[in-house]
């Protein structure tokens, strides 16, 4: 007479389902679906407006870079890849650069995983800004471990460059963090800051479960080192 | 043979048909199956009965609780229709502010503008409540004052995590919140939706789904930590909610906006007014002044406060520590003190004003605090010298409490359960009120408390007087009346308050009244009874209706064995039985329902009714009749003069010259009429 859990979850899934208007469903939606999903890791794009987050977002996305700009207001997408031969779903919200209202932004970076910090390394106001999304994460996250890299995107344009790379790498080294220079339209280093993001959100999880899994002590240790930075 | 009992037949899984078999199969033949039928046969009587009694019993509690529900449920009324006042006056004074800040409007645009802006206001309030009635266990939309709904409509949710749909929604978008309502499958009457979750806009963050595999046209609403997404059915729908969140977001952030500068600005001029002073001349007269405490320049605001939420206790103590603190000597030249010392005045005034309204019985005053709810502002009144006001409020409150009390009673059975009734409620009353008043009022208040005291006595009395002296009433169910009335007086004369007098001089004129009447009563009918008399001894027809008749005659205080005929007739014409019934009735009532100064009445009575059977007695010549006559003359007279004496401790003189008239020979008491008579009261 028992059920376990998952089977009372699709259970419940069923019985939602024959509740639904069916013009609603996506094709598929309602045939069986695969026993489990793969990892999903969320990734957070953060930085000045026009610095190129959706650029970069579009070009992992759909391997294609798109000249005109248009202001976001926060975009997700979602894609299947392969992560050192594990199957995982990223998850990646597109925040707006120009959101006026900064108690707003709160709301999305709590949901996040991983960040990437980006900037453009021709317009030295959005290396600035950096700090200013930095601490706000670290202020929503309450972690000062949290996976995070500082993105310096437009490398392309190297000649009209305004931010030193030694100041680049000297704030990354403060936070520490690792620094990438990409380019959203030559591909450069795209691929790269998305699967290193990746990499460091699946060690902290399987850290984190690890912590869960009984190695309390070890957590527990941890987290006095951050009590104490 | 099994025994037969109740636990049997309550056990959960008692199956009839089997009972009876495994009965017949013990039984030895038809008798002893008769007797278990006659056994179960009296079970079932005995639990009807039970049951019956029960029902009666819960009965009773149903209906005492009913009535108690029934007066919460007025309670709750009323308390509702506070709430909702107060929510009306909490609404036009957000309204005042508001406009008070567009002072500059003509007054006339300003006039139109509110009756657009009322328009607005009905049509949003309509809106909101119909929202409500289809939303089951909806929350209360009406909460903000500017809440609108800006858009609704139908969404699939999908599950954040495995992209799968997992049920209907039906949304809507507030200007401050999102709320999120399931369907209802099976649903009855108006109810549409169920009401699941809100979320506030300020915590809401809003993703366009861009791309999320097969699902298409969705957003998601992160509001930490949870995480929907839903899907819409086409791209234009999803289009309208992303702009009318991005719309509410707006709005959102321009009223924070707008509330943090005029926080600033209402910042900034008492900065300014705080510097200003300092650097201006003032500062030369008075270098040594000592700025007043933070607590006293705000206390106008603290005791708004503490009046709005009723801590009147506290807002007294305040004052008075303001006013204290203000009247010390290092702030006796403070610029701000005759202010804040006015402004406190003000406040007291109205502090009164409300602790008086509270008292007030008319107003929205209610019985079911009882008097100890009462205490509060009437001490707080007492220190602001409002005594007499509060005296005079308390003891209509006391006024109030009385009369529902005795209310309460019910006219049920005799009408002297009643009366005792009434007269212990309405001294329990008396005492509660008579403990409250001097807990809480000095001790020269007290004469307030005797005079109302004994006006609500006379209320009282007045009451029952017209309930009591009736023709109907006989006149020892009178006797019975008034002195339960009497001791119910006299016990509360415990608490120092002896209300005697006063209930005397109420019952004076009623007993007089009630005395004469019935004399007269007597009187009329006496002619009838006495020329209806057939003189003839009286036939009580069994041996019972006999010693019916001697027990009752014994308790008069005859004893009339010696006057029994052949077992059951009397010796005594029946006219002269009702006489003596009657005569010794009068005496005997009347002689305890008076008190000393009305013994004349009771003398009168007694004299009248006696001298006018004589009289009659002296015309009439059957030798039967002249029999009674004797009687009336040698047995009931010296009974009566005896029974007189005995009570009151003296001679009934008036009576005693009639029976010297009619030449009756008054032994000494003792001797002749204990030979002759014998009655309990004299062993």
């Amino acid at each position: 007479m028992e059920l376990n859990v998952s089977e009372l979850f699709m259970l419940r899934k069923i019985y939602m389902g024959g509740m639904m208007c069916p013009r609603l469903l996506a094709p598929g939606a309602m045939s069986k679906k695969p026993a489990t999903q793969p990892t999903l890791h969320k990734v957070i794009m953060v930085g000045s407006g026009g610095v190129g987050k959706s650029a970069l977002t579009l070009q992992f996305m759909y391997d294609e870079f798109v000249e005109d700009y248009e202001p976001t207001k926060a975009d997700s997408y979602r894609k299947k890849v392969v992560l050192d031969g594990e199957e995982v779903q990223i998850d990646i919200l597109d925040t707006a650069g120009q959101e006026d209202y900064a108690a707003i932004r709160d709301n999305y970076f709590r949901s996040g995983e991983g960040f990437l910090c980006v900037f453009s390394i021709t317009e030295p106001e959005s290396f600035d800004a950096t700090q200013e999304f930095r601490e706000q994460i670290l202020r929503v996250k309450n972690d000062e471990n949290i996976p995070f890299l500082l993105v310096g995107n437009k490398s392309d344009l190297g000649d009209k460059r305004r931010v030193p790379l030694d100041a680049c790498r000297e704030r990354a080294a403060a936070w520490r963090v690792p620094y990438v220079e990409t380019s959203a339209k030559t591909r450069e280093n795209v691929d790269k800051v998305f699967f290193d993001l990746m990499r460091e959100i699946r060690s902290r999880k399987s850290d984190d479960s690890r912590a869960t899994n009984g190695d309390v002590k070890g957590k527990r240790r941890r987290r006095m080192k951050c009590a104490i930075l | 043979m099994s025994d037969i009992n109740m636990e049997k037949f309550a056990v959960p899984e008692f199956v009839p048909e089997r009972y009876v078999k495994e009965l017949t199969k013990s039984c030895v033949g038809g008798e002893e199956l008769a007797q278990q039928k006659e056994k179960i046969k009296n079970l079932a009587e005995e639990t009807a009965n039970a049951l019956k009694k029960n029902v009666y019993e819960n009965y009773m509690q149903f209906i005492e609780t009913a009535t108690e529900i029934s007066h919460l449920e007025t309670e709750m009324y009323k308390l509702s229709h506070l709430l909702s006042d107060q929510r009306i006056v909490l609404t036009t004074l957000s309204q005042a502010s508001i406009l008070g800040n567009e002072n500059t409007l003509s007054r006339e645009s300003l006039d139109n503008h509110d009756l657009e802006g009322e328009r607005a206001e009905e049509e949003r309030k309509n809106k909101l409540t119909s929202i409500s009635e289809k939303v089951e266990s909806c929350m209360n939309l009406l909460d903000f004052p500017d809440r609108h709904l800006l858009h609704e409509g139908d969404l699939l949710e999908i599950d954040a995590e495995e992209n799968t749909a997992l049920q209907r929604m039906h949304v809507y978008l507030f200007n401050d919140c999102l709320m999120l309502t399931s369907w209802i499958s099976n649903r009855r009457g108006p109810m549409r939706y169920k009401f699941q979750t809100s979320y506030p806009i300020s915590t809401l963050a809003v993703v366009n789904v861009r791309d999320l595999g097969t699902v298409k046209q969705a957003f998601k609403v992160l509001a930490f930590p949870d995480t929907r997404v839903f899907q819409c059915n086409s791209i234009a729908i999803k289009k309208d909610w992303l702009d009318k969140f991005d719309l509410a977001k707006k709005m959102h952030i321009e009223k924070e906006n707008l509330k943090q500068k005029k926080k600033d600005s209402m910042d900034k001029p008492k900065h300014e007014s705080l510097e200003s002073p300092s650097l201006s001349v003032e500062e030369i007269p008075s270098p040594q002044m000592t700025p007043l405490p933070d607590w006293v320049v705000d206390v106008t605001e603290e005791l708004d406060v503490l009046i709005v939420e009723r801590h009147f206790q506290k807002t007294y103590e305040l004052m008075m520590a303001a006013q204290k603190t203000l009247n010390e000597e290092e702030y006796k030249n403070h610029p701000q003190k005759c202010e804040i010392l006015k402004k406190i005045e003000q406040k007291q005034k109205v502090l009164t004003e409300i602790l008086l309204k509270e008292l007030d019985v008319n107003h929205n005053w209610s019985p079911r605090g009882g008097l100890r709810s009462s205490r509060p502002p009437v001490i707080i009144l007492n220190k602001f010298n409002l005594t007499s006001q509060a005296c005079e409020l308390f003891l209509d409150i006391c006024s109030h409490t009385v009369k529902a009390h005795v209310k309460g009673v019910q006219l049920e059975g005799s009408i002297y359960s009643y009366v005792k009734q009434v007269g212990e409620v309405f001294f329990c009353s008396l005492s509660d009120a008579l403990t409250e008043f001097i807990v809480l009022f000095p001790k020269n208040k007290l004469s307030a408390f005797i005079v109302w005291a004994s006006m609500q006595l006379r209320i009282l009395m007045s009451q029952i007087i017209k309930q009591v002296f009736t023709p109907q009433c006989a006149l020892d169910s009178v006797l019975e009346c008034v002195q339960s009335l009497r001791e119910q007086c006299t016990l509360f004369c415990e608490f120092g308050l002896d209300l005697r007098f006063q209930m005397n001089s109420c019952l004076r004129t009623p007993i007089i009244r009630a005395l004469k009447e019935y004399k007269e009563k007597i009187i009329d009918s006496m002619k009838t009874k006495i020329t209806d008399d057939k003189w003839t001894p009286v036939n009580m027809h069994t041996k019972a209706g006999m010693n019916k008749f001697l027990t009752q005659m014994e308790n008069l205080g005859l004893i009339l064995v010696r006057y029994v005929i052949n077992e059951t007739w009397v010796d005594l014409s029946s006219s002269t039985i009702w006489f003596v019934q009657s005569i010794i009735t009068v005496q005997n009532v009347g002689l305890k329902i008076v008190t000393k100064d009305m013994m004349d009445v009771v003398d009168e009575c007694i004299y009248s009714i006696f001298s006018s059977r004589l009289m009659y007695s002296s015309v009439n010549d059957v030798s039967y009749a002249q029999k009674n006559y004797k009687f009336i003359l040698d047995t009931v007279m010296p009974l009566i003069l005896k029974n007189y004496k005995q009570e009151v401790g003296y001679e009934n003189e008036k009576l005693l010259e009639l029976a010297k008239k009619y030449g009756v020979n008054i032994a000494p008491p003792k001797k002749s009429n204990i030979t002759k008579y014998t009655s309990n009261e004299y062993l």
